[in-house]
């Protein structure tokens, strides 16, 4: 076994913790059910790591197998460093009919056409997902594959994600990608976080959603307590309908933290000296929770933010992002703020 | 004369409106399990009952004291029970009609103006202060003590408190502090994140015998690190402790002058002449504490009542239980307010002209499910154009002398970045706390960890914590 396939063994043992690396192991099915006997789980990381080692060597394993062993564990456990989305946009007239087979083929052409020296590995995962890991090497050195890319990809989606690229790797990529889907072109769709599925499920749309209707439910209009109308419950009622307007209803995608850069004017009739001033008022708001779609529901449904919710909030959830630039309008619609486009 | 004065059921002396022990209080009221186990303790150890009853012997202020520290002491348990103490110039001889008169007119402004007015932190001139002077020439120290208690937590304004964090502060100066304090000292001061504690003052401190102070120390933690142990080999000489004092942060002529204190250790497999290594520092100190105070307190009692430790937590608590067995003192907790907060970004982003900022940061938490946090980031210029953009108002309006901050600037600014805030997400900020801010001139969190970057407004930032410390020092 060379010293870098070892090394890389090494890394990837240490990398996963205990319990998940029995499971992963028996999914790889390159070891035979003795030698998975033999290693024992409840000694040290480092021994751990000596039989497998060891076992590898036994069996002739190659860098390709070891990589096979990662990238399983990482389409396992994909809620682990900062997923970045991408939209594709102008598809061209058939670009409904790559299938598997085709965007393999062309994804690695292109791609090995800019870049000599790259290792892809590309899986199709059982969700419909094409999972691709890309180890760079430079005109010169091997594939590094320590610090592998990750991308995902659902075909006929304009979506793909991606995990741990640099930026000047980044234009090769996405050049990659839009030949090989058939697209003209590829944009930052600025939603980023470490859980992979709540990203996918908030720009594919897939939760529970609710539309605006000014009518209450027509099961809730049977229930009134007939004309006595209490007041506060009224309000009550509309802040959580427009809470779950502006930010879905039932369980929502597990979104961390959204950003808004604000390069608007400070306005205040009170203040004239920083109305008059010319500059924007520079400042970074950031939001994060554990869910933060949840705690702004509840924010407004409590009260604490102001219903109806403002479009800078529920734009998070409307237009799946959750990194904006907020500038002013031109000067003659002063009083409003709009997102500037990216 | 018997205390007798309408005052809440739950003892939180801040709703004044239920007078009968038989009628609930408010659901606003503060204090919603006030034992009142706390007053029949306190009453029995004479404390209450000697401001309330005529007939109670007079206590020298000395022994008053002492009794003090030991109820503190006694009731570490709950750690409220301050708040708890019948308010104690409500029961004066002197004072109690004017008290009446003063409560009347609090009662009329309602809970809400008297909660807003607490939050601001101003002092406000009550009726009572007359009577209040009167009493305090016979006995400083313990008077002090109780009000200091009841007004520890700054939220509470009961009309008898008069102490409070400053209104008024001078605008931070850049002083150059570097020649006065040592290089060594200041590396490490600088270098930190500090948590904060209060210390209440120390009994037979001497600055003269910082060596021995070493010594026992070093002993002391070396025999409680022993405990347990079945093998005593190697460990006598695993701890060296240095006590110093830091000169040149003392401002005022009384304060007392900073001491410092390092515990170093040896690495289990160092050799023979490898340096030690540092694990454990921290330092008490007392930067322009108020002179008041300082004055009233018995010759024996030196006042460092700001403690800042770094290190291991065990160590800290080691530290402080030789504290507290050597020099009679008690430790607590010292928590930055939001008011304190809020007062380190204006003081923080008045020294933009001098030193640049870079970036206003503040951290709120909102109470929501689950907790949202915001953090509001603004660019040091901007900040200080805002800043400055309310200052030119107020001495537009005439009468603010030139250097002073006041709190109401304080809070206009704040007030400033929140409708900012507002504007864009319309969400109330004012709903929820604010838990950390931080410049390049240093970071403040409100569980007590802070850090000053930059040891020219390093007495700015000691200055006000000390006085945080002193209104939170139940003593």
């Amino acid at each position: 076994m060379e010293k870098s396939t070892k090394c890389f063994l090494q890394q990837l043992v240490r990398r996963t913790p205990t319990r998940m690396l029995k499971a992963t192991l028996e999914k790889w099915d390159r070891l035979t059910p003795h030698q998975r006997q033999s290693v024992d789980f409840t000694l040290p990381k480092w021994v751990i790591t000596q039989t497998l080692v060891t076992i590898c060597e036994e069996n002739g394993l190659t860098m390709k197998h070891i990589t096979e062993l990662e990238m399983m564990h990482v389409i396992e456990n994909p809620n682990q460093g900062t997923w970045y989305s991408f939209q594709l946009l102008d598809p061209e007239d058939d670009a409904h009919s790559v299938e598997l087979m085709l965007f393999k083929e062309q994804f690695k052409t292109h791609l090995r056409e800019l870049m000599r020296n790259v290792s892809i590995k590309i899986k199709k995962h059982t969700d419909e997902a094409v999972w691709i890991r890309i180890a760079w090497g430079s005109g010169f050195s091997r594939p590094n594959h320590l610090k592998p890319t990750y991308v995902v990809h659902y075909l006929q989606s304009p979506y793909v994600f991606v995990r741990n690229l640099t930026s000047k790797l980044k234009p090769l990529l996405m050049q990659s990608l839009t030949l090989s889907t058939r697209h003209q072109a590829i944009k930052d769709a600025n939603l980023s976080g470490p859980k992979l599925m709540a990203i996918r499920d908030l720009l594919m749309k897939q939760y529970q959603q609710s539309f605006p209707t000014n009518d209450a439910s027509p099961l809730a209009k049977e229930n009134q307590p007939g004309p006595i109308v209490n007041e506060q419950a009224e309000a009550r009622a509309s802040r959580r309908r427009m809470a779950s307007e502006a930010f879905g209803k039932g369980a929502v995608p597990q979104l961390q933290s959204a950003v808004y850069k604000l390069e608007t004017k400070y306005r205040d009739p009170s203040n004239r000296t920083m109305t008059e001033r010319d500059e924007p008022f520079r400042c970074v708001v950031k939001y994060s929770s554990s869910n933060i779609l949840e705690s702004f529901r509840h924010c407004a449904s409590a009260g604490i933010a102001s219903t109806p919710v403002t479009p800078l909030l529920s734009s998070i959830l409307l237009k799946g992002r959750n990194y904006f630039v907020i500038t002013d309008n031109a000067p003659a619609a002063a009083s409003q703020t709009r997102q500037a486009d990216l | 004369m018997a205390y007798s004065q309408p005052k809440c059921v739950r003892g939180c002396g801040m709703c004044f409106s239920f007078p009968s022990p038989d009628q609930k209080p408010p659901p606003s009221c503060p204090r919603p399990l006030c034992p009142r186990v706390y007053h029949s303790v306190l009453e029995e150890d004479g404390i209450i009952s000697s401001f309330g009853k005529a007939s109670t012997p007079f206590r020298p202020p000395l022994l008053q004291f002492l009794r003090w520290l030991r109820c503190c002491w006694l009731l570490p348990v709950f750690s409220d029970f301050q708040k708890c103490l019948a308010p104690p110039s409500a029961v004066q001889e002197t004072g109690s009609e004017q008290i009446q008169n003063g409560r009347r007119t609090e009662r009329k402004h309602g809970l809400e103006s008297e909660r807003r007015s607490s939050q601001d932190g101003v002092g406000r001139g009550t009726p009572l202060s007359g009577g209040v002077e009167k009493r305090m020439s016979k006995s400083r120290s313990y008077r002090l003590s109780l009000r200091s208690c009841v007004s520890s937590r700054l939220g509470l304004t009961p009309g008898w408190t008069t102490r409070r964090l400053n209104s008024k502060r001078k605008a931070p100066k850049s002083q150059n502090i570097t020649n006065q304090v040592s290089p060594d000292h200041l590396a490490l001061l600088v270098k930190h994140e500090w948590q904060l504690s209060y210390v209440s003052p120390l009994y037979h401190f001497r600055h003269t015998q910082l060596k021995s102070y070493a010594r026992q120390l070093s002993a002391f933690i070396a025999a409680e690190k022993q405990q347990g142990l079945a093998v005593e080999v190697g460990i006598q000489d695993s701890f060296k402790v240095s006590f110093s004092g830091v000169q040149g942060l003392a401002v005022a002529d009384d304060d007392p002058e900073t001491v410092l204190i390092q515990v170093h250790t040896k690495p289990v497999f160092a050799q023979q002449d490898d340096p030690l290594k540092l694990v454990w520092s921290g330092w008490l100190t007392c930067c322009n504490g108020s002179p008041e105070y300082l004055h009233s307190l018995p010759k024996d009692f030196t006042c460092l009542p700001l403690f800042g430790s770094s290190g291991a937590q065990n160590l800290t608590s080691l530290v402080k239980s030789w504290f507290q067995k050597n020099f009679d003192c008690s430790f607590g907790p010292l928590e930055i307010n939001h008011t304190s907060l809020e007062w380190l970004v204006a003081l923080w982003t008045n020294c933009n002209t001098e030193t640049n900022i870079q970036n206003l940061k503040m951290l709120w938490t909102l109470p929501v499910e689950p907790p949202l946090q915001v953090t509001y980031v603004v660019e040091g210029n901007d900040a200080w154009d805002l800043w400055s953009s309310l200052q030119q108002r107020s001495e537009g309006d005439g009468g603010e002398e030139a250097g002073w901050i006041g709190i109401e600037e304080v809070t206009a600014f704040m007030q400033g970045l929140k409708n900012h805030f507002y504007r864009h997400f319309r969400l109330e900020l004012s709903a929820g706390n604010l838990s950390q801010v931080s410049t390049s001139l240093g970071s403040a969190k409100c569980n007590g960890k802070i850090k000053v970057s930059n040891s020219r407004y390093m007495i700015t930032t000691l200055t006000l914590l000390t006085e945080c410390a002193l209104l939170k020092m139940p003593v």
